[in-house]
């Protein structure tokens, strides 16, 4: 710099700093095949901070830096679902570096003093978050020869890559896709068909009768049917629990375009303190003999808190609670239970891909 | 935040456990070690009106070998099995699973029927139960019952534990002396959920795999192989054939890989092991 200009020199530019910190960083990342995890092996920096007037102050705000950026790097991640939740809102989601994974970063000090501070002082403030960052994703292209490098540099990310380079197996996707990752109004679809063995006049029965419909819907304290526009409408308030955690829900359950005894639309909200569900899908009942046929085809959204807690065991509550309303939707209609039971559960993971 | 309002109760006894599950029933939640109960009182994802507090019982904090399983009462912390000096000769298993299991303080205030009791699928106790073949003692006001840990877990958070029932103990089937054990894990960070678990018993031929992480429920897999080939073969196509989740922590592309790698080095383990 041959003079600090004092007004700023070009569209839009601002100089920000009379006297600017330089840093160079390198470091050697070790990339388990095995795990698909990238693990810091060596890590070097160097800052020309001027003249230190304070050593201690000067490395504190090093190490402080670089530990956020091990983590910007390869473990903190904002994730939001198609819907706009927050779904990394706990620790357990959103993960920290621990000091284990951070390990400690060598420090060299190149001492050029400023001719624009009275004492030859720079700065030094966060300069490895960003410098770091870069440098870890440097080296990780550098070790897969590649490069774009999306940050955090998760194992899930380093594992797609290695498929597209051909180094790993490209396996067969999941059909055991989470709503949380898939990007649709209603993420959660589920369709198929189980065998009741009742006629479907008898399940009709129940789903127009209010009384019965409380035995079926899974902790159902109330419920009440009204008369809307094209079917009916059924306030209740249930209690739903997934594990450990109990929420009262008010829903809203529609059954409209009602074609007894053959089909009809289901629609529905619930609201509690844990958050908000919805869902619409279409049942039809098929008559086989003195069985039923039921085939449906639904789609449903969480969101809130339910959503943003514990993403992982999700949506194998939500198909539980699901399990739970088949079941006693059967035995109410007056289906034979024994053996049903189990069967009906088998087929209805088959359905939603859960089991074969 | 803070937890809303409950009764605590102080069990005396295990009759008096049983009968206050058996008048507060759903409304109530057993205390033992409060590892995970606690931070979701505090989130309120929890809300019973009534907590019975289990760690006066003194006959519940017994373990021990009874016949020919490795018995743990509802009151032993974790960190009592993990030093129990017997613990890597009788359930060789168990001693390899325990280093991974949260941290240092979760295991001294965690119990082992507590972990059992929440269900978590990537948790490794229940990888543990579940592969060594092990049962649940469920006792109520009116009868006691063992269930089998396959009749037990039913999915995520789970179980077939009826809401007056309480988890008297656990019991771990004890392996032959020529049985051999191999155990390994992948979390993000240590003393996280696992990723991907894996658990694996060999007896001559006989392999059982269990996998932890990969579905809402344990997988527990079962073949004969005469060589770590032929196993390795097995887990691969596993691998390949079997519906696993896919979700924000992890891509099922991942976990399937995970399953081969981790499984081959379970195996290998398991394959070398020595009996102390």
């Amino acid at each position: 710099m041959s003079a600090y200009p004092i007004t700023p020199p070009i569209a839009n530019g601002i100089n920000t700093s009379a006297a600017y910190g330089f840093a160079l960083d390198a470091c050697g990342i070790e990339i388990d095949p095995a795990t698909c995890a990238a693990k810091i092996d060596q890590y070097i920096t160097v800052h020309d901070a001027g003249r230190i007037l304070n050593p201690a102050l000067a490395d504190g705000q090093i190490y402080g830096a670089y530990a956020q950026a091990v983590g910007a790097a390869l473990f903190e991640e904002f994730v939001y679902s198609s819907d706009g939740n927050f779904l990394s809102g706990t620790f357990a989601d959103y993960r920290l570096p621990t000091a284990s994974d951070v390990g400690v970063p060598k420090i060299y000090h190149q001492e050029s003093p400023s001719p624009f501070t009275p004492l030859g002082a720079k700065g030094i403030g966060e300069g490895n978050s960003m410098s770091t960052p870069v440098c870890i994703a440097n080296a990780i292209a550098d070790a897969l020869d590649l490069e774009n490098i999306v940050l955090p540099v998760t194992p899930s990310r380093i594992h797609a890559l290695l498929v597209e380079k051909g180094a790993l197996k490209l396996d067969k996707p999941s059909s055991q896709v989470s709503s949380m990752t898939t990007n649709t109004d209603y993420p959660l679809k589920a369709k198929g068909e189980v065998k009741l063995e009742v006629l479907p006049e008898d399940i009709f029965a129940v789903l127009m009768d209010p009384e019965r419909l409380k035995n079926v819907i899974p902790g159902c304290e109330s419920i009440h049917k009204k008369f809307i526009a094209n079917g009916i409408r059924y306030d209740c308030i249930a209690v739903v629990r997934i594990g450990i955690a109990k929420a009262r829900f008010a829903a809203q359950v529609d059954l409209t375009k009602v074609q007894s005894p053959d089909s009809f639309v289901l629609g529905g909200e619930g609201r509690g303190p844990l958050g908000m569900a919805l869902g619409m899908g279409q049942v039809s009942l098929k008559k086989e003999g003195t069985t039923t046929i039921l085939i449906y085809d639904y789609q449903a959204q969480v969101s809130g808190k339910l959503a943003a807690i514990g993403s992982r065991l999700l949506e194998g509550a939500i198909r539980l609670v699901l399990d739970q309303l088949f079941r006693a939707l059967a035995k109410e209609a007056g289906a034979k239970y024994e053996g049903l039971f189990k069967s009906l559960i088998t087929k209805l993971f088959v359905l939603l891909g859960m089991a074969k | 935040m803070k937890s809303a309002p409950f009764v605590m109760h102080q069990a005396h006894s295990q009759s008096n456990i049983l009968d206050l599950l058996d008048q507060y029933g759903e409304d109530a939640r057993v205390i033992a070690g409060g590892q995970t109960l606690v931070p979701v009182l505090a989130m309120r994802v929890a809300s019973p009106d009534h907590l019975i507090d289990i760690n006066q019982v003194k006959e519940l904090k017994n373990f021990g070998i009874t016949g020919d399983s490795l018995q743990v009462g509802a009151g032993v912390r974790q960190s009592e099995l993990e030093h129990w000096s017997e613990l890597r000769k009788t359930q060789p298993l168990l001693s390899m699973m325990f280093p991974w299991i949260a941290h240092t303080p979760i295991r001294n205030r965690g119990t082992v029927c507590g972990s059992i009791a929440h269900a978590d699928p990537s948790a490794e106790l229940v990888l543990g139960l579940a592969v060594l073949e092990g049962s649940v003692t469920l006792a109520s006001k009116k009868k006691k019952r063992v269930v089998q840990a396959k009749d037990f877990f039913l999915g995520a958070l789970q179980t077939s534990r009826q809401s007056n029932e309480f988890i008297e103990a656990v019991q771990f089937p004890i392996r032959g002396p020529h049985a051999g054990f191999g155990f390994a894990e992948y979390g993000y960070r240590h003393g996280d959920f696992a990723v991907v678990a894996v658990a694996v018993i060999k007896e001559d031929d006989a392999w059982t795999i269990g996998f932890g992480g990969i579905d809402d429920v344990v997988r527990i897999y079962k073949c004969t192989a005469i060589s770590l080939d032929q196993v390795k073969q097995f887990i691969d196509e596993l691998a390949a054939e079997t519906e696993v989740r896919e979700d924000p922590t992890a891509t099922s592309g991942l976990r399937r890989h995970l399953m081969r790698t981790l499984g081959a080095r379970a195996c290998q383990q398991a394959m070398e092991f020595k009996s102390d």
